[in-house]
């Protein structure tokens, strides 16, 4: 059994989370893809906590992003959404490694990331364009957006993490 | 009783993740309303300060382009000082009854249904909400909540802003809502079908609902039709100020809104 490093997660937070804001409204490619890479957070946080800690974690990252852009409870109300069942997801992905706290691309490997990193980031970019275009309109409207978002954030979060994460070492 | 206990303690993260969703959804809608001010927005004293330093770093990479801006705009005040010299000059509203509080902006956002800037004035500098913002180009929005340091603006790039205006050629009044197009281009909706328009013909805010003082330059007609069944043209402007790249704009404070805005309502 794997302790949670905090200090890992304390690069998460700031990889994540704190570097999005100057960032949030500038990373946009060709006016379409944007990056919300603070989710990498989200996605990464450690396997097995109090489930009401993951709810309040999920808010409050997402009432941080609120804050600056203007869009009060949208991605609040996402993130938690995402918080709900995330274990339940990745506990069904990684069946066979029993008792990993620590979450990173390298315990994941290649079919995590298909099965689970990007399905979840296009559930959260799926319900984030929808609730801020308040239609369903709106959503074939912008499914180019919401695709080229979904690739786009993918790539960034798997970029932060294969600087940030160190890769185990065998014994 | 025991079972109703242990129920609600077996169902807790449930409970408590509909409890995080209720507070959710109620932020947003609570903030739909246009000139609703919360807690929530860049224009709070956390937020804002670290939009302005933010702000501070990308514009020591920009000085070269700033400074090119500055010295046009330079220029241009030259220009008009000479004109005002001459007793030629425009803007009459502004100068007759407004004031006119000069800020930056430190937080700009063009690309979403609705889009707001963050300002750098705020109460102190007697910036209230209901106030017009508009650039050397044109009008830029109206501003929506205020802290004691910074402010928000709803910018006419914003679905729900109607900005009263009109053709400048014949006076028609008529109204511009932006289409979520493009940065640069908006709707101009209600000009009745028996006014000729042409490509070119400019359009201006028309002074009507107190906010912006007349004649404050929105753009210049860029296309249009004429539906055979429709009583109104169809037609788009392309926008005088690009706020894709903005940085000095000026709050106008009308010292009379609170007195029109009163007499209107009586009626």
């Amino acid at each position: 059994m794997n302790r949670v490093s905090w200090k890992l997660l304390t690069f998460y937070f700031v990889g994540y989370v704190i570097l999005q804001i100057p960032l949030l409204h500038k990373f946009v490619l060709f006016n379409v893809a944007f990056s919300f890479f603070y989710l990498g957070f989200l996605v990464f946080f450690p396997l097995g906590q109090n489930p009401i800690l993951r709810l309040i974690i999920g808010f409050l990252t997402g009432l941080y992003i609120d804050l600056f852009s203007n869009t009060p409870g949208l991605h609040a109300s996402v993130c938690t959404f995402i918080m709900l069942f995330r274990d339940t997801w990745l506990m069904a992905i990684l069946e066979n490694q029993k008792g990993i706290l620590d979450i990173n691309i390298y315990i994941l490997k290649m079919r995590g990331v298909w099965l689970y990193v990007l399905p979840l980031i296009f559930l959260h970019h799926l319900m984030i364009f929808w609730i801020n275009y308040g239609s369903w309109m709106g959503l074939f409207m912008t499914f180019d957006q919401i695709s080229s978002s979904t690739i786009f954030s993918l790539l960034s979060i798997l970029l932060i993490n294969l600087v940030i994460s160190k890769k185990p070492i065998r014994i | 009783m025991q079972q109703l206990f242990a129920f609600l303690f077996r169902s807790r993260v449930l409970g408590f993740f509909l409890f995080l969703e209720l507070i959710s959804f109620w932020l947003i809608f609570s903030y739909n309303n246009l000139y609703n001010s919360y807690l929530f927005n860049t224009s709070n004293i956390f937020a804002g300060s670290v939009l302005e330093t933010n702000h501070n770093i990308d514009q020591y990479f920009q000085l070269d382009e700033i400074n090119e801006k500055l010295l046009a705009e330079n220029a241009l005040l030259r220009e008009e000082l000479a004109k005002k010299n001459l007793g030629m000059m425009g803007y009459d509203t502004i100068k007759g009854n407004a004031h006119v509080i000069p800020a930056r902006v430190i937080n700009n956002e063009f690309r979403k249904p609705e889009n707001y800037l963050t300002l750098d004035k705020g109460s102190l500098s007697q910036i209230e909400p209901g106030m017009a913002v508009i650039s050397r180009e044109g009008a830029v929005g109206i501003i929506k909540s205020v802290s004691s340091h910074f402010s928000t603006v709803a910018s006419i790039l914003n679905r729900k802003l109607m900005t009263s205006s009109q053709l400048n050629k014949t006076n028609t009044l008529c109204t511009v809502q932006w289409n979520l197009e493009s940065p640069l281009v908006a709707d101009v909706k209600y000009i009745p079908r028996h006014i000729n328009i042409g490509i070119g013909d400019t359009v201006s805010t028309s002074g009507y609902n107190a906010v912006f003082p007349a004649e404050i330059m929105l753009g210049t007609i860029v296309s249009y039709q004429l539906p055979d069944e429709s009583p109104f043209y169809v037609a788009k402007i392309k926008l005088s100020s690009d706020l894709s790249s903005i940085d000095a704009v000026y709050v106008i404070r009308n010292p009379l809104k609170g007195e029109l805005d009163s007499l209107q309502t009586v009626l």
